[in-house]
């Protein structure tokens, strides 16, 4: 398979950050068409690097070829045109006033014909199955929703490269689902590479091949199978246990018999109101130190 | 809040909510000229039905209109009574004291200015009322864009405007979310006194602050990373169309020009 992206011994120190990397010499390749995910703990520059590539941080160590195209101040323009990216927070990327006129952001940018807009912004929506919202604002959409407009505005430049950084880590469980497996089918239909950067262990076990950053440093690649298959601690350097399962266990230390799995944050939820209605009625004062 | 309307959209399926955003701005400046165009009471019979005319076409109802204006008349009250108390002798004086005139010319000009008062205003207020803020905002720019040839970055200032209103109820949601969890830890806002009120606004403003310069960051990033070089080397999406009903506003704009020149006072 040809490599569609290649890295070679990438460095970058943020200003005023002393001797710490964000990025160590970091080197991989992404072939043409997989999924590849990239996880690692809060600053692990896991982000860093994905904005690294699309062109967005002056990196001065290393080289980002993307379809053939070194990435440098005169062609980040090239580079840019292949690559979508959807960030974190649903709503600090959407521009646009209505669905229909965030989707047509990138197009406009562009400078592509009116007529042809319309076609494309159609298109898209109907792809990520927004159609009947093209006129709504975005103040009336949920986070999964407008996630999906930025996918439309993606899928509406058809780029060969889709980067989530991040982009379902402030979704619901539901929305990150619907999300993902958006994601799964326009890879499919639209012949896409994608890039996942996150914590969630669902998303990376999606992926085909799975980058472990620690500290800027590239300490592991490997299939999900391989990497799952050594255990926890792997796992616990790239990837955040679900918030449900941290708090349990946060409890289950403090001495108190939370129950061992929950499958959702409102059964938590539910359960914590339980638990504490019942203190409240009959105190007790086991449990406490 | 809630109470002012001057500013505010209400969305309705009329003729004049379907008007061009440009013809309405356009139309709203003229109608001001015509306002000071008229100077006698059948001028004045005459914009009173033009007026109501776009207003009853707008389907709004009047009253809710008016209540618009209801924040605004200090200002028209106040300016009614200096013309009635320091106008130029004219006519006959109906009381005098030191330096203070009452006089017929200065009522006749105070009922003038009040009438003025109140038709600009409801116009105004139509206008906002029947177009969105962000169609308002298409429409400036459109009608700016000349300005481009004397190096204004309209374009520009046209994607600012747009952001800034497209981020509104965004960070109202924001400022409601940190008055919520301040007030759980115990802040009172809207009341005590003046002093006290303004305090407990600082620790919603500063965290409101500091939100806004991150999304503006965010945003910026984002905006790059789809493609964004300048304002100026751009195709437009959101396009606005001159119709007939555009066309057929200026005949009824002409006729009523017309009329008020014939019956102002030369």
């Amino acid at each position: 398979m040809a490599n569609i992206i290649e890295v070679q011994q990438l460095s970058y120190q943020y200003p005023d950050s002393g001797d710490r990397h964000a990025l160590d010499r970091v080197s991989f390749d992404v072939h043409q068409g997989e999924w590849l995910a990239i996880v690692g703990h809060n600053g692990s520059g896991k982000s860093t690097l994905a904005r690294a590539i699309d062109g967005l941080l002056p990196f001065k160590e290393g080289t980002v070829t993307v379809g053939g195209i070194q990435l440098s101040p005169e062609t980040v323009w090239d580079v840019r045109a292949q690559i979508g990216m959807i960030f974190q927070n649903p709503d600090n990327q959407f521009v646009g006033a209505t669905v229909a006129d965030d989707v047509a952001f990138g197009l406009e940018n562009r400078q592509v014909p009116r007529a042809t807009m319309q076609k494309r912004v159609q298109a898209a929506l109907a792809k990520v199955g927004m159609t009947q919202f093209a006129h709504r604002e975005p103040a009336s959409l949920s986070g999964g929703q407008k996630q999906r407009v930025a996918l439309a505005g993606v899928v509406a430049i058809a780029p060969k490269i889709l980067i989530l950084d991040e982009a379902t880590s402030m979704l619901d469980p539901q929305g990150r689902q619907a999300v993902l497996e958006l994601v799964r089918e326009l890879r499919q239909t639209q012949q896409l590479t994608v890039i996942s950067i996150t914590h969630d262990i669902d998303e990376a076990a999606s992926a085909d091949r799975i980058l472990v950053l620690d500290d800027g440093r590239l300490i592991e690649e490997a299939t999900p199978a391989t990497i799952f298959a050594r255990g926890t601690a792997l796992i616990q350097t790239g990837l955040d246990v679900p918030f449900t399962v941290k708090l349990a266990a946060e409890l289950r230390a403090r001495g108190i018999a939370a129950p061992q799995d929950f499958q959702t944050t409102e059964e938590m939820e539910a359960w914590l109101c339980q638990s504490l209605l019942n203190t409240s009625t009959t105190p007790t004062k086991q449990g406490r130190p | 809040m809630s109470k002012f309307i001057f500013g505010r959209y209400l969305p309705l399926n009329s003729v004049v909510h379907r008007l061009d955003p440009r013809n309405k701005l356009l139309l709203s400046f003229c109608y001001i000229i015509l306002v000071f165009l008229a100077n006698s009471w059948v001028s004045y019979l005459i914009l009173i039905i033009l007026t109501l005319g776009a207003i009853a076409a707008s389907k709004i109802k009047l009253g809710f209109l008016m209540r618009g204006i209801r924040p605004l008349i200090w200002l028209i009250i106040f300016t009614v009574l200096l013309q009635i108390l320091f106008s130029p002798v004219g006519g006959q004086v109906y009381w005098h004291w030191a330096f203070i005139n009452i006089t017929q010319s200065g009522l006749i000009n105070a009922g003038f200015i009040f009438i003025r008062f109140l038709l600009i205003i409801m116009m105004s207020t139509l206008l906002t009322l029947s177009t969105q803020p962000l169609d308002i905002a298409t429409g400036l720019a459109s009608l700016m864009r000349p300005l481009r040839w004397l190096h204004v970055p309209v374009d520009t200032l046209a994607m600012m405007l747009s952001i800034a209103l497209r981020f509104v109820p965004t960070l109202m949601d924001e400022a409601q979310k940190i008055m919520n969890a301040q007030r759980a830890r115990g802040v009172d806002f809207g009341e005590g006194g003046l002093v006290k009120q303004a305090k407990s606004l600082i620790p919603l403003m500063v965290p409101l602050f500091m939100s806004a310069f991150n999304r503006a960051e965010d945003l910026s990033t984002a905006m790059e990373a789809r493609g964004y070089q300048d304002s100026e080397h751009r195709s437009q999406y959101r396009i606005l169309t001159w119709q007939r009903r555009d066309t057929v506003t200026w005949i009824i704009f002409g006729v009523g020009l017309v009329l008020i020149l014939i019956s102002r006072r030369w």
